[in-house]
């Protein structure tokens, strides 16, 4: 049999370049299964497709995406680590939505104020008092907003402060939650280097910065990489005083 | 197989010694260190291709975001068997480019240098293996300029403009079967011209 013997042997070249459109791109590559001719094709040019991937002038990647992954991938690798061996991989399916970054409109501090109005925040419960003779006095302060599945406390010890979460869902795809500082002062909530996912809806996030005037801690999910300014209303606030 | 410990903590140094299928082995139990070499080694390959298909920097640097917490997300699913991590890594930035060239409404397809920056490589002193990809890349570039025209320029339509073969058959004004038939005569010319390539393994 000759490499010519399938009718659609040309639409090998248009699959490996991608030029089927969807819906005939995945037919074709049906056909291929069953297709010895065309499987064979694909195989030989597929050699050229993958040598024109690398075929382009070579640029400098921006320092900027490398610190916008990489802040997502040690967030998540933490959590992935933090959960042991038997934790499941995060396996996500090639997302089809394409999102945009550093689109981000200002989030006013009228809005969080009203939104947290709304949401009938007047300040936390504290669980738990002082721990004892060591260390300065921890408390727990249960967040007086979050998620109606989820349970959220701040730990909040001296000057240090860590947010735990369970029954939290992971954020939307393509987004990541942020920890913001509301502070008393009237600006907007200020932004944090913490940005975390969640693992089996638990996270446990170390609030960075000093809670010195710090009324609230909140946090929103934003794109992946952060934002300087909220992007959206808050999910969790923890009221600090 | 591999200078990889197991459950043990590597240095940068160790870590940039490993193959890259060993590295893919660390990312999948999530070690972000040994993501963070792939990302180095292939950063710049998956940059330049996401710009030379998007046209623009912040088309390209959100493809090329995307395609690494893809791979991150997905390391699991890389299997060496059927191509090196730098061939899948790329793989994922064409697939993404061409989604969201086809998502543009405007589908303005233009091309690169439109913003000035013109080819320029990293200031870094370059690894011998860097320098042979070089050499590579640009050998499979001249085996796509010694094709016909009419050839090369379905290719360049399709492989790094995210058109389909009726967008192009509409677009030159030539039949879509002679358009398939163009693309496929000048995919097996460089097919016979790279037929000594090898793949530079990093």
């Amino acid at each position: 049999m000759s490499f010519d013997d399938c009718p659609l042997i040309d639409d090998a070249a248009s699959y490996v370049l991608r030029a089927l459109p969807d819906g005939e791109w995945e037919h074709y590559e049906e056909h291929a299964t069953e297709c010895h001719v065309c499987t064979a094709k694909i195989e030989e040019l597929s050699f050229v497709s993958d040598a024109l991937l690398s075929a382009v002038p070579q640029l400098s990647t921006p320092p900027e995406v490398r610190s916008r992954v990489m802040s997502v991938v040690r967030a998540e690798s933490e959590l992935l680590l933090a959960a042991g061996p038997m934790a499941d991989r995060p396996i996500r399916p090639e997302p089809s939505r394409r999102f945009s970054l550093l689109r981000l409109r200002p989030w006013p501090a009228t809005a969080v104020a009203a939104s947290l109005l709304v949401l009938g925040i007047g300040g936390g419960a504290l669980l738990s008092g002082g721990t004892g003779s060591d260390g300065p006095a921890a408390r727990s302060i249960a967040c007086a907003s979050a998620p109606a599945a989820a349970s959220c406390q701040l730990r909040v010890a001296g000057g240090d402060a860590e947010l735990v979460v369970a029954g939290l869902e992971a954020p939307p795809e393509g987004r990541i939650y942020q920890v913001w500082l509301d502070r008393d002062n009237g600006t907007a909530p200020g932004p944090t280097e913490a940005l975390f996912s969640v693992r089996k809806g638990r996270a446990s996030v170390d609030v960075p910065g000093d809670l010195k005037g710090v009324k609230q801690v909140l946090v929103t999910d934003e794109p992946v990489g952060g934002s300087e300014v909220p992007t959206r209303q808050p999910v969790i606030a923890a009221s600090v005083s | 197989m591999s200078r990889m410990r197991k459950n043990a903590d590597h240095s940068p140094t160790e870590l940039r010694d490993l193959a890259d299928e060993d590295l893919m082995q660390l990312v999948r139990r999530g070690e972000a260190q040994a993501f963070e070499v792939v990302y180095e080694r292939h950063s710049s390959a998956a940059f330049s291709l996401a710009y030379r298909m998007c046209g623009t920097r912040p088309a390209a640097e959100d493809v090329v975001q995307e395609s690494f917490l893809s791979l991150w997300r997905s390391g699991a699913r890389y299997d060496r068997a059927r191509g090196s991590v730098r061939t899948w890594v790329l793989g994922i930035v064409h697939n993404r480019a061409i989604d969201s060239l086809r998502r543009s409404v405007v589908h303005d397809r233009r091309r690169a240098s439109d913003e000035g920056i013109e080819e320029r490589f990293e200031a870094r002193e370059r690894t011998e293996v860097e320098v042979a990809r070089l050499s590579e890349s640009e050998e499979i570039r001249q085996a796509l300029l010694t094709l016909p025209a009419e050839q090369s320029r379905v290719i360049e339509l399709a492989y790094f403009g995210g058109f389909t073969q009726s967008e192009i058959a509409t677009m030159i004004d030539t039949p879509i079967g002679t358009v398939k038939g163009r693309m496929r005569l000048g995919l097996e010319k460089m097919r016979a011209q790279l037929g000594g390539l090898r793949e530079v393994m990093p």
